[in-house]
């Protein structure tokens, strides 16, 4: 079992939960993912690691940052104009002489899929680019992809990207 | 050849004494004159105070919310048109019913014009024809009730407002104006309002004023003592109405000198129109310079305000102000704005366009300001009163009539739902994700 890389596990563990009845059975299967482990492992882990980075920043650092992430090497990006509010909190306006509270700040999302080597470096970009050191610089998260496919191709995972 | 050239020449010239014996009896052109002039003075003027109309629409279309801009568009075509078939049924005889008590002419009948091909001996050639008399004077009217319409917006039932605009352009409009105009006790007291700062602006920001006191403030506007902007849809529609508006304003004042025919009245119609522009210009400059200072901040909104605001002050006087008198009359119309949107916040009165800042506070401002030139204060104030108590009394009770007898808001559920799609099943902006 010690053999079996990580990845392969889970399917087999699923496996086993949905269709394994009885022991014997799901021995058996053990011992055949073990003999297959090489190829399985092939198979299974390759593409799997893929990154998806979530990140919000100002809008005006949109530019900036697609450049950036342009030249290290990004070939792809989902961008959405959203509204939400961090420790920024909102902000007030003044509207024919009233005051009122902005509570959602417009902010734009990007959504990058990279291969897992490249995502430390795509965090640090844009980390460094949208940075102006005020509140309300945003946020990155870095998420797994259990997976990716390509719609014209059928290529899967990392060679979808 | 030379011969036959002198000879042609002198066949015309012994023709002449005969045309004009054939013309003798048709009157000169210096009879007939001033009253082809004062006639197109209307008609020129009449067609831009219409286009007022246009500007009415396009502002308070821009500063409604997206969900009541169908019902604002609706409403405003609606007034206009009712307006139009009110001035004719009654309103232009009441409001003109020649020799009368003063107050009140009970001169209930329509509007007739003169025969198609009227001859020039059945004209009334010291003034205008009375159809363009009547036209003009009727672009008056429809301003005034297009001024409520916006200070009411997003709330109001659509037919409730439009039997006020039945009565407010038939009667109460007529009925006040004719005080003044129609040569009443308010025009024997020298009271003096040139083109209707009181008479059209402050008579439509009363009844405006009356109505958003019985209807109330649109939901969640005043929440918590705070008070909780709605910004409005389109700022593009309400900067163009506003031009639009500002461009009307010049038939309004300039058509309102009432004479065009001499050299004195056509170069006074010039001097109006400039002074016209120089206030509307002064009362955005003030609301532009004022909002900066106070909010650190300009609020286009109320730049927009703030030139119509210039626009009413100087409509009660624009003729004797030198330039830069008129600059003053509408900077100070501007700095009104910018103090009494606030205020009507804090009070609770939920004005959604500005109508009564800009219509009802620089409207007495413009008026009182006229005592500069005539120094007749009294008279001024007098009026200033006589038309506040008039309309507010019975806008007042006219909307709580209404109020009892039919509803005048909208349920909750459809002022939240927007106007547009609860009451008229229309919206303006459908292809619109809603934000």
């Amino acid at each position: 079992m010690q053999k079996l890389c990580k990845c392969a596990v889970k399917p087999i563990i699923m496996h086993l939960q949905q269709s394994c009845r009885d022991v014997k059975h799901a021995l058996s299967v053990l011992v055949q993912a073990g003999a297959a482990e090489t190829r399985a492992c092939k198979r299974i882990c390759k593409g799997k690691n893929v990154k998806l980075i979530i990140a919000t920043i100002k809008p005006f650092k949109l530019e900036e940052v697609r450049e950036a992430l342009t030249t290290v090497g990004v070939r792809g990006m989902m961008v959405s104009d959203i509204k939400g509010f961090g420790s920024q909190s909102g902000h007030t306006e003044i509207y024919r002489g009233a005051e009122y509270a902005v509570n959602f700040v417009p902010k734009v999302k990007l959504e990058i899929v990279v291969q897992d080597s490249m995502a430390d470096q795509v965090v640090s970009t844009i980390a460094t680019t949208a940075k102006t050191e005020k509140i309300g610089d945003g946020k990155i998260f870095v998420l797994d992809v259990e997976s990716a496919l390509r719609v014209r191709t059928g290529e899967t995972n990392d060679d979808a990207l | 050849m030379k011969l036959t050239k002198y000879l042609s020449a002198g066949a015309a010239l012994a023709l002449l004494p005969s045309i004009a014996l054939a013309q003798e009896a048709a009157p000169g052109f210096d009879e007939i004159g001033p009253y082809l002039m004062t006639t197109l003075l209307f008609l020129v003027g009449g067609f831009l105070v219409f286009w007022m109309a246009a500007g009415f629409s396009m502002l308070e279309a821009g500063l409604v919310r997206s969900k009541n801009v169908t019902m604002q568009l609706t409403k405003n075509i609606a007034l206009f048109s009712i307006a139009s078939i009110m001035y004719w049924l009654v309103g232009f005889n009441l409001m003109y019913p020649g020799e009368f008590n003063g107050y009140i002419a009970f001169n209930f009948v329509p509007t007739v014009l003169e025969p198609v091909g009227l001859g020039a001996a059945d004209a009334s050639l010291d003034y205008a024809s009375v159809a363009s008399d009547f036209f003009f004077q009727l672009m008056f009217v429809a301003a005034t009730a297009s001024i409520v319409s916006g200070a009411l917006a997003e709330r109001i039932k659509l037919w409730p407002f439009l039997i006020f605009v039945v009565v407010l352009t038939g009667f109460m409009y007529p009925i006040s104006g004719s005080w003044q105009w129609g040569g009443g006790w308010l025009s024997e007291l020298g009271f003096s309002d040139f083109a209707g700062s009181t008479i059209v602006h402050s008579v439509g920001g009363w009844a405006a004023l009356a109505g958003a006191l019985v209807l109330g403030p649109r939901l969640g506007k005043y929440k918590d003592g705070r008070v909780h902007p709605m910004p409005g849809s389109n700022l593009a529609l309400a900067t163009l109405g506003t031009f639009i508006l500002w461009m009307g304003w010049f038939g309004f004042n300039g058509g309102s000198q009432l004479a065009a025919g001499t050299v004195g009245d056509i170069t006074d119609v010039g001097r109006i129109f400039a002074n016209t522009n120089m206030a509307a210009a002064a009362g955005s400059m003030a609301a532009l310079i004022l909002t900066q200072i106070l909010y650190k901040k300009v609020d286009l909104t109320m730049v927009l305000n703030g030139a119509l605001a210039g626009l009413v002050s100087i409509t009660a006087e624009p003729l004797a102000p030198s330039l830069f008198g008129a600059l003053l009359t509408g900077a100070v119309g501007g700095v009104i704005v910018v103090i009494t949107v606030p205020m009507l916040d804090k009070l609770k009165i939920d004005d959604v366009v500005g109508a009564i800042p800009v219509h009802l506070f620089a409207g007495i401002w413009g008026t009182l300001a006229v005592a500069f030139y005539t120094g007749n204060w009294g008279a001024q104030i007098t009026g200033i009163i006589a038309y506040g108590v008039f309309t507010f009394v019975i806008a007042y009770v006219v909307w709580t009539i209404l109020k009892g007898a039919m509803g005048i808001r909208v349920s909750e559920e459809a002022e939240i739902t927007g106007l547009d799609t609860s009451e008229l099943g229309m919206e303006a902006y459908p292809e619109f994700a809603k934000g």
